[in-house]
């Protein structure tokens, strides 16, 4: 049985090895969701933003976007296609995703 | 819960350091104690944790080979380690403490995508 | 809360579960009274069982739940005592607990 993926990651990238695992293993349909110092994989530049660019169009990406705008990120300098979400988003998104893997 | 409910548990820390790895372990003999059906992925950092000859003791930690050793008699016998995470670390399968199926990251994504939970520790 | 039981001529400490407090405690002797205490004569037979829960703890570092015991003595005795009738009916009620109490293990973790 085929069932939908939210990968949830919380940790920096470059901090951590699970950002680039989950982008290692994530497959076409799944989603990723970056909260917390995950968010630091947004900053422009980096080899974890253009990593995040160059997965399948049929990914979605998400970002919390207070966890963002407290890093102090621009938000003029994220890539279009990450969606930034709040708390209720990320309830939603959560529910809508047959499971949720939290790195 | 349905019977047939199969999880899969991602082992991605490194004992005898991390407190994670033994939370793991704890929940994989607990989920099959219970006869839920528990398949365990040895990734990233976690698969340290399959070296054999680690005296831990050393350092005042309770070594984890034991218990790893135990998992087919508590009845989780689908072990899989990460191929990728084994290459970084200039390791290959065959010498470990338990016998695990080498996976591709191709292979992971289809596990992930095919077991009814996933939890990641 | 410990409680002492006799045996051996020692004083032993057990908890207000009756296990063992100290592993290093244990002796054939021992077994018997932990075992004349929940009501159960030691036969040649449960001994068999006793022992092989004594290498379980020693091999895996875990008190075995009641699966992974069927599972061990049906390897090490045979498919014969490897199911849970027969444990059962060595050691009425939770075997896998109750085993563990007898052989001097800790209480196993996984089981209710």
């Amino acid at each position: 049985m085929r069932s939908t993926l939210l990968h949830l990651l919380r940790h920096a990238p470059q901090d951590d090895t699970h950002f680039a695992t989950s982008l290692r293993v994530i497959g076409p349909e799944q989603g990723l969701l970056l909260i917390e110092d995950a968010v630091y994989a947004l900053l422009p530049r980096t080899s974890a933003v253009n990593a995040m660019q160059l997965l399948p169009a049929s990914i979605r990406l998400f970002a919390l976007e207070s966890d963002v705008l407290a890093r102090g990120l621009a938000i003029d300098d994220l890539p279009q296609r990450v969606s930034l979400i709040d708390y209720p988003d990320m309830v939603e998104l959560c529910t809508r995703y047959d499971k949720v893997l939290s790195w | 819960m349905e019977p047939d409910l199969k999880s899969l548990l991602v082992i991605s820390r490194q004992p005898p350091t991390a407190i994670a790895a033994r939370e793991a372990l704890d929940l994989a003999l607990a989920a099959a104690a219970f006869g839920v059906p528990v398949s365990l992925l040895f990734m990233d950092a976690g698969v340290l944790q399959l070296l054999p000859g680690q005296e831990s003791t050393l350092i005042e930690q309770k070594p984890v080979a034991s218990n790893l050793q135990a998992l087919p008699m508590f009845g989780v016998e689908d072990l899989f380690v990460c191929q990728h995470s084994l290459a970084e670390r200039g390791l290959q399968p065959g010498r470990f403490i338990i016998n695990c199926k080498a996976v591709d990251s191709a292979e992971i994504a289809t596990l992930l995508e095919h077991h009814d939970q996933v939890v990641a520790l | 809360m410990t409680q002492t039981i006799h045996a051996d001529g020692r004083d032993i400490a057990v908890d207000k579960e009756g296990f063992l407090v100290s592993l290093d405690d244990w002796s054939e002797a021992v077994a018997h009274e932990l075992a004349r205490r929940e009501g159960i004569e030691l036969t040649p037979a449960h001994m068999e069982v006793i022992l092989l829960l004594r290498r379980f703890y020693q091999t895996f570092q875990l008190s075995p739940a009641m699966r992974a015991l069927v599972k061990f003595v049906g390897q090490e005795l045979g498919k014969d005592k490897g199911n849970s009738m027969y444990l059962l009916t060595l050691f009425p009620g939770s075997p896998a607990k109750l085993g563990s109490k007898i052989a001097g293990l800790p209480k196993p973790e996984n089981c209710l």
